[in-house]
This record gives C-alpha cells, structure tokens and sequence, in this order.
C-alpha cells in the first residue's frame, strides 16, 4: 500500500475515541508545559511516562508526541507575554515577542507564532509521510556496524552540535554510558557493576534517570528564585494580523520551517538551535535587519516556525532508524521500548499502525493547537496568573510517585532523587543534559552491536572501513567530534597572544 | 582554577577508574570476540580523556564564564525541598504514599514557602487527589497504604 493509502488508515486510528482524547490531553498538557517556566517537554514527558502503562502503546505514543510538540506551541505565550521563555526553544522568540507586546500588539506576535508553528508542523508531517517510509527501507541494509556507528553517531553530534562545550556534553554522554553499563552483561549475561546489590541487576531503568535529571532537576532550580510573573494582558480582537503584518511575516515562515526541519533531522541539534540558526537566518534575508531584537514579528515567525518543525523532524531518524535526535525523541524512544515494542527500520512495518496514527495524530494534534492558540490564546495567558510555587510541590510528588509506580520499588525513587541531584549541578555547571540521556537510550544499542560486529569480523575492527555505508558513518562520527575540536583550536589561537613584530 | 571547572573533572577520573576496576575481572577479551569489560574499559579511558582535557582547559584558558549559582535563601530553599523528599521516600513505607504526597505539599507550601493555609489546603487536597485517582484508581499501582491503610 502506497504512504497515502497508509495515512488514511493511520487517520482511522488517531480518530478513534480513545486515541483523540489522549491526544486532546497530550497537546494540552503540552500547552501548558511548555507555557510554564521550569519544565520543558522532555520533563514534562518523562514525568507522564508512567501514565502510560495503562494505555495501548498507540494512545501512549499519541499522547506522549502531543506533549513534544504542543509545548512548542505552549512556549510562546511565556516568551511574548512575560518576557521569560517557557522552554529553551522559545529564547529567541522572547527576543523580539516582548518587545512586540509592549508596544500593545501582543496578539499579533501570538497570532504569527500560532500560523507559523501549525505549517511547519503540517508541512513537517507531510514530509514524514514521504520521507519516513524510504529512509526506513534503505536502513533495512543496516547491519551490526551500521548501527553501531549510527549510535556513536547520535551521540557525538549530539555533543558537537547542542552545546557550548563539547567536552562537557561528550562527559555528559559517557557518564550516561557508564550508568547503561550497570546491570547484567547483554551479551553473555554476567552481572556487571552491580556491587553486590540484589537491585542493581536489572540495572539503571531509563525511566528514573530521565525523571530525575529532567524533571526533580528543573524544578529544584526553579525553586532558587520565586518570581511572582506579571504576563501582558491580550485581548482575542487584538489576534488579528494586519496585511502588512502578515506581509512581513510570510516568507519568514516558510524559511524558519525548513531551517527547522533540516536541523530537526540531525542527531542531538534540536529545536532550540533550530530557533536560533532560523532567527539568524532571518536577520540575512530581512530588508531592515536592524528591527531584530526590537521587536520584529518576521524574527518570531521565524524562530516559532522553527522551533516546531526541528521537533517533529526529529520525529524522521527516530521512526526510520529507532535513533532519538533530541531528549524528547528519548523518551518517545523509551516509551516504545516500555510498551515492549523494538524500535528500528522494522518499525513501519511491524507496528504500521502506530506509526501512521502517530503521523496522522500530528496533523490532528496541530490543528487542535492552531485553535487553542488563536482563538483560546488570551484564556491560556490566563494560566500563567497561577503562582508556580503551587505547582512545584505536586511535580515533584507526580516524579516520585511515577518513578516508584514503574517498578513498584523504592530503588526507583532512590534513582530518581540521586539524578534529580546530579540533574541539578548540571544545570549549575553548564553541562548538557540530553546526552546523557541520550547515552542511556543508545547504550544497549551501542554495545550490542558493536561486540556482534566484533564477532561477525573475528575481532576486526576493519570491518567498519570495508562496508562503504559503515565508512560513510564512520567519516559523519569523525567530522562530529572534529568541529568543536576545530572550533575550540580556533578559539585557542584567537585568544592566544600575538608575538611581537621585531 | 575554580573548584567548579575541576571538581567535575576529577569525579569523571575517579567513575572511571570505578569503572575499570569494577569490570576487569570479567574479561576484556573471550576468544575472537570483546568479552564482557571491552565496553566499560574504552568508556572508562575517554571519560578519563575528557576528564584531562577538561582539567587541561580549565587550567590553560582559565575560566571567565559565571555560574549561577543560587544565594543562601535559595540554596536553603533547594536543600531544605531536596531533605523532604528523601524524608518523604523514607516515611512513604510507615505513613503510606498517598498520606505523604498531601503532608509534603501542605508542608512545603505552608511550612517552608510560608503560603496563606487555605491555598496550601486546597493545593495538598488538589494533588493527593489527583495522585490517588491516576496511580491507585486508574493504573492500579500497589503504592504503599502504610498506617492510614490508603
């Protein structure tokens, strides 16, 4: 059956009543995530993680996926209206979205926003469908070296690309490793720095960690300074957008959701470079690149548009190649594997019916955002009256609770409260977080297939030279970790003293 | 250097060395094929290479950046919310998990926020609620019902 004919059955399940109310749900909750600073979309999906026991692994994915790119959306109305971005990926439109509501036209930043992340969430989606299906035939060639390199791959550009230091984010990714390697061995099932501790054996789950490190972790930070927010009041008839506005703003849109999604698609870049590389771009291609950061509705469509495509493109490596690009795709990632189903290329067409209800949901899941966000919009502003002290307590409460709802043991908690520690100096020491977590989804992945690759070529390490799509990866992994290592030279030689001319 | 660049730097030497001298009696080769300590060893040597270039950089850059770290009230603030839930873990088995989701967000409004009662009431009965539909009712979880039996 052709993708379309695919879609349309895809449509037939997102539409059946249980999967629309999560999904109804999902976007929801991810409005409101992403609306309340603190806790981004991968916390905000972690803590619900263990919601989904009790639902098929279509609605749980459904669900799960509407938190991810509704907190896109949901970013927005903190950025504009109270000048602090909801989540990461809404900093730059804070840049110029506050500016724009002080000068009384706070719904027409919202409005763009709204029309410029619903494209390039449709257009990200119906690329999915064209794209997703071939991508993932050709990686049915994928063998042992394939996806070991393709693992490393995740991980390196993850450090490369999503972070100031590289060797912070690459200590972040090898910590994750290590907590991966506790546990039994996958290989030949021996116990493998458990320490002689009964629990340790299954291991550090991926649930606890993601927990602690994203959501115990955001709000103990949030907790350091109680800030009262005082958000711009918008009024529904100031949504309209003028023709000149929408004049300004189009081609912003539609430029903002390709930067997205080609930076959407690479392993660890997510929608917060996505925003800034879109926000630059702009300033290029702008006739009066000197309104950019003053309040520029072209610089918020951009980066808006941006930000939801990069989300949903993630969405491409992950389904096709069962390689997370961003946090978020982790924990979408983890929850496959907790709903016992194996990610990879045989995803299409082992489990044709979650994928296509999740790409058809996306189509759904957008249009229920553009109508929360346009119309709703001054409703939803109204949410962020609610002082964030009354939130916190019950965050945390829901993280621990969940954490000791997945395995019914308190070794879960422990887990989750020491990475909600370690989450924490992250946050303080500037590392990365989404590596680490990364790390721990692609760690199984990673070992596994590199000691049957090592099998396969009786200890050769040759063998990820001579196979030319192995070697193709291989030059991606070495180009991953030899950016930062160029940049950081550069940086070196640029801050070096100069000799003096004699 | 600044005891925030190298202290990071150092704990990734010593998890490291944990690493390898947790996994080496396993075997790091098994015939023609990486045995059960491969992975952990080659973890463990670029977490110490990382480490080195970390502390190198620390050392030879010097450190102009700030970290934000909170002052007293909030560091006290995040110390004192951090003991309550490891005391929350810790009486959830006596007390019962849900009797302890309403004692600890009553406690950290009203206690340690210091929020009017009411709000911090109707806070605590809002998420216990919530807690209690979700996990016990609907997914069914065995948490634990302690002395209150719930």
């Amino acid at each position: 059956m052709d993708s379309l004919g695919l879609l349309g059955q895809g449509f037939a399940t997102a539409l059946e009543p249980a999967n629309l109310i999560f999904l109804v749900i999902g976007v929801v909750i991810g409005q409101i995530i992403g609306a309340l600073p603190g806790i981004g979309p991968a916390a905000g999906m972690a803590l619900l993680l263990p919601l989904t026991f009790g639902m098929t692994p279509v609605t749980a994915i459904v669900m799960l996926a509407g938190i991810m790119y509704g907190g896109m959306y949901g970013g927005t109305l903190t950025s504009v209206l109270v000048n602090v971005p909801g989540e990461s990926s809404s900093v730059m439109t804070a840049v110029d979205g506050y500016q724009i509501a002080r000068r009384g036209r706070a719904g027409a930043a919202l409005s763009i926003a709204a029309i410029g992340s619903f494209f390039a969430g449709i257009i990200t989606a119906v690329v999915l469908v064209f794209v997703t299906p071939p991508l993932s035939e050709f990686a049915l060639k994928f063998n042992a070296p394939e996806y070991f390199l393709l693992a490393a791959l995740g991980i390196t550009a993850s450090a490369s690309l999503g972070s100031s230091s590289a060797i912070k984010a690459l200590m972040a990714a090898v910590l994750g490793l290590m907590v991966a390697l506790v546990g039994v061995d996958p290989i030949v099932g021996l116990p493998r720095l458990t320490f002689d501790v009964p629990a340790m054996i299954e291991g550090i789950d991926f649930l606890p960690v993601a927990i602690g490190i994203f959501g115990i972790a955001e709000v103990l930070s949030s907790l350091e300074k109680m800030q009262e927010m005082q958000p711009i009041r918008t009024r529904l008839r100031d949504m309209w957008l003028t023709a000149e506005e929408w004049a300004e703003s189009r081609m912003a849109i539609l430029r903002g959701t390709l930067v997205g999604f080609f930076v959407g698609i690479l392993p660890g870049a997510g929608p917060t470079i996505a925003a800034m590389m879109a926000y630059v771009t702009e300033k290029r291609f702008s006739r009066r690149p000197e309104r950019f950061g003053h309040g520029a509705l072209d610089a918020v469509a951009a980066a808006e548009s941006a930000n939801n495509a990069a989300a949903q493109g993630a969405l491409v490596p992950m389904l096709s190649l069962g390689i997370p690009g961003s946090a978020s795709t982790a924990v979408l990632l983890a929850a496959l594997i907790l709903q016992g189903i194996q990610p990879g290329p045989n995803l299409m067409t082992q489990q044709s019916a979650l994928v296509w209800g999740l790409i058809a949901s996306m189509f759904i899941g957008n249009v229920i955002l553009l109508v929360i966000n346009l119309p709703l919009a001054p409703a939803f502003a109204s949410i962020l009256r609610i002082p964030y002290v009354y939130l916190a307590p019950g965050i945390l409460m829901i993280s621990l609770v969940g954490a000791y709802a997945s395995t019914n043991s308190f070794y879960t908690v422990i887990v989750a409260l020491a990475f909600g520690v370690i989450g924490w100096f992250m946050i303080k020491l500037d590392f990365p977080r989404a590596p680490l977590v990364l790390a721990v989804v692609l760690a199984p992945l990673l070992e596994t297939s590199l000691r049957q690759s090592l099998l396969l070529s009786f200890g050769s390490p040759l063998i990820f030279v001579e196979r030319p799509l192995s070697a193709v990866l291989l030059i991606l992994v070495v180009v991953s970790l030899a950016l930062p290592a160029y940049g950081a030279m550069r940086r070196h030689l640029g801050r070096a003293p100069k000799a003096d001319p004699v | 250097m600044r005891m925030s660049e190298v202290v990071p730097p150092l704990l990734m030497l010593a998890l490291s060395a944990v690493v390898v001298f947790g996994t080496w009696h396993l075997g790091y080769w098994s015939d023609t094929t990486a045995g059960p300590a491969f992975a952990p060893v080659w973890i463990a040597a670029v977490g110490a290479l990382l480490a080195i270039l970390q502390l190198r950089a620390a050392r030879s850059a010097g450190w102009t950046g700030v970290y934000d770290w909170p002052d007293a009230v909030g560091m006290k603030r995040v110390a004192v919310t951090f003991s309550g839930l490891i005391v929350f873990s810790a009486v959830s088995p006596i007390l019962g998990m849900v009797a302890c989701v309403a004692l600890f967000v009553f406690l950290f409004l009203w206690g340690l926020l210091a929020r009017p009662l009411v709000p911090s009431l109707f806070t605590a009965a809002v998420t216990t609620g919530l807690v209690y539909l979700v996990f016990v009712r609907w997914l069914s979880t065995g948490l634990p019902a302690g002395i209150f039996g719930i």
